[in-house]
């Protein structure tokens, strides 16, 4: 069973501007997939639409979201039972999306809400062993010492990091992250796309990641699909990647995608420079 | 190389540009708006009479006169009708607080469809237009006369105006931590207790002080229609020309005004900035030490009257 299944998805904003343009993709189960492109490109408007959480073009052509073998949207449609598949989808975002006034142990234990009695979840009621499992999840990405802090205090490698704690609890079976790493400095960057990599990894969790740059797809995700202009211009094994193939595909705009002083040797993301005066 | 030194500059020719013909016009069309609406309201609001305040000067120096002696005679009647003015602002302030919480949702732009939306914010528009005295008038038909129908007065007028300013916060919250909460599974009640109230809780309390303080202050004059409060006894002091008894009335408005807005000053900063918790705490003891003192006062458990005819 594939893991998420795209057919022919479309969607056109108001205003004319077409973001996806008969998308088709599958992922099996288990894969760590990095989706590239250039700014524009379509790659947050996929996810937000493999997400359900925006409905793809009404134009009679049968399009269809499928996760986990349940239908997220058909036809342009969000399926009415969403929410139910929405708890077993994490999705990690480039703005973190915490609450920045909660304390982190809320924001994580807010992965539950999809799983809890309703009226326990509105109420803010989580028993001891949720928790607990909460602590858990903190810990193995490294922050459990920030528990009681407001998510706002933390610097953002670690908000991503809470965010991913969040769709551990979540006990999500996909993981959808889009562009996880855009606004993180360096290390920051390299520690998400590790603890990522581990937990699909160890977990067998499917990760399906928006990247801007080419280096670390290349690095951490054995499959690539590159976008442009909202359609599908390269799926297949990431060291296929070469320079002059991404000159290829985006031409001038394939310097938007790769570090200024890459080269096909190296392979590595970039390491934090250390300032002189340091 | 261009030599930016104060004499090269002088040698650049440039101009000040000219700001657009239409902002200019634009600019005196809202001065003269502004001075159009001036004049027409200058006579039919007697402003031609200001200077009556001055020939007048006579009769106003014999009003002041009577105020500065104020008399605290019935100072006993007095204390207990401005703790029951305290206590209406209380509740009508918390039970208006309470409704505004699904008011202020239900007109929410980002989270009610139009067809729901559109007659809530009609019904608070009424509830806001209409002065918390004219609907005190109205609660004293319905209820009778006393507290009660000032304290429903001051709800309902509240809740217009909270409501409003609730929903107005909600309107400008950040979408991005909802859309997280949403991507969980959450249900559409947990969206909004986990990512839209988190939110706004700051805004909202700053905002239910701020009426809370606003409810004090209109709870003094519900009474001049009979619902409850100190206004009886203003209404009934001016109207004899008792002017020394209302002058004591005016300056125990003016201290438990002014201590309570200290009050919610200080919960507005130790609540939302978590700064200067440990004033709060001292203040809130002194009025804790004040309110126990009046009632002690008003029943009879102290006596200060001996004490009083001394000085």
């Amino acid at each position: 069973m594939a893991a998420i299944e795209i057919s022919r998805l479309s969607k056109t904003f108001r205003g004319g501007t077409r973001a996806l343009d008969g998308v088709s993709l599958s992922v099996g189960d288990g894969e760590m997939v990095a989706l590239i492109g250039a700014s524009g490109s379509g790659k947050s408007t996929l996810i937000r639409h493999i997400a359900g959480l925006l409905p793809a073009d009404r134009d009679g052509t049968g399009c269809r979201v499928e996760v986990l073998g349940r239908c997220v949207q058909h036809d342009g449609r969000i399926a009415h039972n969403v929410v139910q598949t929405r708890a077993d989808v994490g999705v990690i975002f480039q703005q973190f999306n915490l609450v920045p006034r909660l304390s982190v142990l809320m924001n994580v234990l807010a992965g539950l809400l999809g799983r809890v009695p309703r009226w326990r979840g509105s109420l803010c009621y989580f028993l001891r062993e949720e928790k607990l499992l909460a602590m858990q999840a903190l810990d193995r990405v490294g922050i459990a010492k920030t528990a009681r802090q407001r998510a706002a205090t933390l610097s953002g490698g670690q908000q991503q990091r809470a965010a991913i704690a969040r769709t551990l609890v979540q006990g999500a079976k996909v993981i959808l992250a889009d562009e996880p790493i855009a606004s993180l400095d360096p290390a920051s960057a390299k520690r998400v796309m590790e603890t990522l990599s581990e937990i699909n990894r160890t977990d067998g969790i499917t990760v399906l990641v928006s990247l801007h740059q080419v280096e670390y797809a290349r690095r951490y995700c054995p499959r690539t699909i590159a976008m442009r202009d909202g359609r599908i211009v390269f799926d297949g094994p990431s060291h296929e990647l070469t320079l002059a193939f991404l000159r290829d595909i985006y031409g001038e705009a394939s310097e938007e995608l790769v570090l200024p002083d890459a080269s096909d040797g190296e392979i590595l993301p970039p390491e934090p420079k250390r300032l002189a005066y340091a | 190389m261009v030599d930016t030194t104060a004499k090269g500059l002088r040698e650049l020719d440039v101009a000040v540009p000219q700001p657009e013909l239409t902002q200019r016009i634009y600019g005196w069309v809202i001065w003269g708006s502004l001075a159009v609406l001036l004049a027409w309201s200058f006579f039919p609001a007697e402003m031609d009479r200001l200077p009556e305040l001055w020939t007048g000067a006579g009769n106003m120096a014999v009003l002041l006169s009577d105020f500065s002696e104020p008399s605290f005679r019935y100072w006993r009647d007095y204390l207990d009708l401005i703790l029951e003015t305290v206590q209406m602002a209380v509740w009508g302030s918390v039970i208006a607080v309470v409704l505004s919480v699904p008011f202020g949702l239900l007109s929410s732009a980002n989270i009610t469809p139009a067809w729901i939306r559109f007659p809530v914010r009609r019904l608070m528009d009424a509830f806001r237009a209409i002065n918390d005295l004219v609907f005190a008038l109205i609660f004293v038909a319905a209820v009778g006369l006393g507290p009660l129908a000032g304290v429903m007065a001051l709800a309902v007028h509240t809740i217009g105006t909270l409501a409003k300013l609730f929903s107005e916060a909600v309107e400008a919250i950040d979408p991005r931590p909802v859309e997280g909460i949403r991507a969980t599974g959450a249900s559409h009640i947990q969206e909004i207790v986990f990512g839209v109230i988190p939110q706004v809780l700051p805004l909202w309390i700053s905002y239910s002080l701020y009426r809370f303080e606003a409810n004090v202050r209109s709870a003094t004059v519900l009474g001049f229609v009979g619902a409850g409060g100190i206004g009886i006894a203003l209404f009934d002091t001016m109207r004899s020309f008792n002017f020394a008894a209302a002058s004591a009335i005016l300056l125990m408005i003016i201290v438990i005004v002014s201590l309570l807005d200290i009050l919610s000053q200080l919960l507005r900063k130790a609540v939302i900035d978590g700064e200067e918790v440990e004033r709060l705490v001292a203040f809130l003891g002194f009025l804790l030490a004040v309110f126990v003192a009046a009632e002690l006062l008003l029943a009879r458990v102290i006596d200060i009257d001996p004490l009083l005819r001394a000085l």
